[in-house]
């Protein structure tokens, strides 16, 4: 019955290290307030085993089949009994103040969200870049797992994440919320000084492992949400390039072409998409300027 | 999308026979920049399936994930809403058609000590014409008059007298607290009382439906324990007076002998006394609570009440 202010979900997959940096990064908060629920999509380290043994009456553990991480977010906010949900993903961590600057904000208004940064560190620990929280008609974010906290039953109006989904599952949430009309400037709560780090380990590796799957996730969200796209040009320049990049390094280079010149055609007047056709069109020069690409596009 | 001045909350629970004529009532509303959030709060019967029913851009249907009260539902719509005012409806009550424009004239009109505007309110069987005008009122709340928290003094209104209220007042003084299960409007008052003014429109533009009061052993339980958890509350505003004394503690005693629980009942009797604030009505109440059956004190305790 006594029901928590936040619940945290942190879906996971054979991580059992980096998990526990991610849980005791919500334990060690100055706000105490919450439940954290690991949502162990299908590991087969010694994950279960873990953080079954702790003892924090707080934390709760659920288990499934691997499904992906969308599924696995879904099934822990099923289970949440919190005011608040925010996903955070295992191999990242909370800032130390995080809860109690989140419950501080929440509660100074009506707000539906908040959000708080996102950092991104390197494997040595430095920092690559900063994405501090923003709120305009057009753009709020980070639309990052973990850099916000959203009303239980406005998660449960959106209908949660699409389980078809294994990338970008979050702009595609981000996408149904803004939909929906459910979130609003008004709406949102932003905490500039507290949020999410995300440890973007080997970008290379990353880089290539994602590939395929953002490719094909690409597709699916621009074929679901066809209508949307045919209405709004900017939304559909931009995923339709993230479709297009994929393509290209999965290989596809006549699709990639394809869809750079449809992206021309809808925005003329657009320079980057003519250079990106060019990259296109001389492989050899496109991967040398995306294999040392830093940034956060590599992480969702 | 966010452009509209009002956003109207309907919280919605098991109630398909009547949702239609409170969603009706709004969306044939005279004044057009408005939304309408009808937040069902997990009905079990056809509630939802009515809402769905309806073809209009200006109607949102949220839900929650789990039945959580109307407070709950109130507050997730709150939460999403974008306009200037925000304006409360229950499902089984309806709209005056002019409800909405002369609400917003007056309370653009009205100074910023205000925070929230009431209208005056019929029952829902009776005929409610186009000139709502000042002698329809059948029953107007009380003015809000003479001292610091007039309002808390007069409290004869909840969410169902036609209120509408700026949305800064919910970010200043908070949202419906959750954990009430009844009154949980009363408390917000209570909330709202510290800070802002109501302002009362002399005309009759609410109709609510008295219909599903009933017995249950339940729903005095659910306010017996809401009234309960505002004394705790507002332990410090109720015990500052006499009057507010007399007045909350004596109605958590009725409510505790009208929900079967004499213990609790007893225990408000005691405070009042302990207060000084006990007389020979009250103690007799309590005498009747304490040797009458739940049913005859109800019956007799309501006829007294008529009689006042």
């Amino acid at each position: 019955m006594p029901q928590p202010f936040f619940s945290i979900v942190i879906p996971t997959y054979n991580r059992l290290d980096q998990v526990q940096q991610a849980i005791n990064s919500v334990l060690k908060q100055s706000y105490q307030d919450f439940e954290l629920i690991i949502s162990d999509d299908g590991s087969h380290d010694r994950t279960g085993e873990v953080v079954k043994s702790l003892t924090d009456p707080r934390v709760k553990y659920i288990y499934q089949e691997k499904s992906g991480v969308s599924r696995a977010r879904n099934a822990g906010a099923n289970l949440a009994k919190g005011n608040y949900f925010i996903f955070l993903d295992s191999d990242d961590k909370l800032s130390a103040e995080y809860l109690k600057r989140f419950h501080e904000a929440l509660l100074s208004g009506t707000f539906a969200m908040a959000f708080g940064y996102a950092r991104y560190m390197d494997s040595s620990g430095a920092e690559i870049e900063y994405v501090k929280p923003q709120k305009s008609t057009n753009f709020i974010g980070p639309q990052l797992a973990g850099a916000f906290a959203i009303d239980r039953f406005l998660f449960a109006n959106t209908g949660g994440y699409d389980e078809n989904l294994h990338y970008s599952e979050n702009t595609e949430f981000f996408l149904r919320l803004k939909l929906g009309a459910f979130i609003s400037p008004e709406s949102v709560a932003l905490i500039e000084d507290e949020g999410v780090i995300v440890y973007l380990g080997d970008l290379r590796e990353r880089f290539n492992t994602y590939s395929k799957v953002k490719y094909k996730s690409a597709n699916y969200f621009l074929n679901k949400h066809k209508q949307h796209f045919a209405k709004s040009v900017n939304d559909f320049v931009n995923y339709k390039t993230v479709y297009a990049l994929g393509a290209f390094q999965n290989g596809e280079l006549k699709d990639a072409q394809k869809s750079m010149i449809e992206i021309i055609f809808r925005k003329p007047l657009r320079i980057k998409s003519y250079v990106f056709f060019l990259l296109f069109s001389l492989p050899w020069l496109g991967r040398l300027v995306w294999k040392t690409q830093k940034g956060s596009d590599q992480k969702q | 999308m966010g452009s509209e001045t009002v956003t109207v909350i309907i919280p919605l629970y098991n109630r398909e026979q009547k949702i239609a004529r409170a969603v009706e009532s709004v969306l044939g509303q005279t004044y057009p920049n408005f939304k309408l959030i009808v937040v069902d709060d997990c009905s079990t019967d056809g509630s939802l399936a009515v809402v769905n029913g309806f073809k209009d851009d200006r109607l949102f249907v949220m839900k929650t994930s789990l039945n959580a009260g109307a407070a709950a539902a109130r507050n997730v719509g709150i939460k999403v809403a974008t306009s200037r005012y925000i304006a409360l409806l229950d499902s089984d009550d309806k709209y005056h058609c002019d409800f909405l424009r002369l609400s917003v004239e007056y309370l653009q009109g009205a100074g910023t000590e205000y925070g929230f505007s009431y209208t005056g309110y019929g029952r829902i069987t009776d005929a409610l014409g186009p000139a709502a005008s000042d002698t329809d009122v059948w029953r107007l709340p009380d003015r809000f008059s003479g001292n610091n928290r007039p309002f808390l003094y007069q409290l004869q209104i909840g969410s169902g007298a036609g209120i509408l209220a700026k949305k800064e007042v919910f970010q200043k003084v908070g949202l419906f607290d959750e954990l009430f299960l009844a009154a949980e409007d009363t408390d917000w008052f209570i909330r709202v009382s510290e800070y802002y003014k109501g302002l009362p429109i002399p005309k009759k533009l609410v109709l609510i439906d008295n219909s599903s009061e009933d017995r249950l052993t339940s729903n005095y339980a659910k306010n017996a324990a809401a009234y309960k958890k505002i004394i705790v509350k507002h332990r410090d505003i109720i015990n500052s007076s006499s009057f507010l004394i007399r007045r909350w503690y004596y109605k958590s005693m009725w409510l505790h002998y009208y929900s079967g629980d004499k213990a609790q009942a007893a225990r408000d009797h005691a405070v009042l006394r302990e207060l000084g604030q006990g007389n020979l009505m009250i103690f007799l109440i309590y005498l009747a609570g304490k040797v009458l059956s739940r049913n005859l004190f109800i019956n007799v305790h309501r006829q007294l009440a008529r009689l006042k």
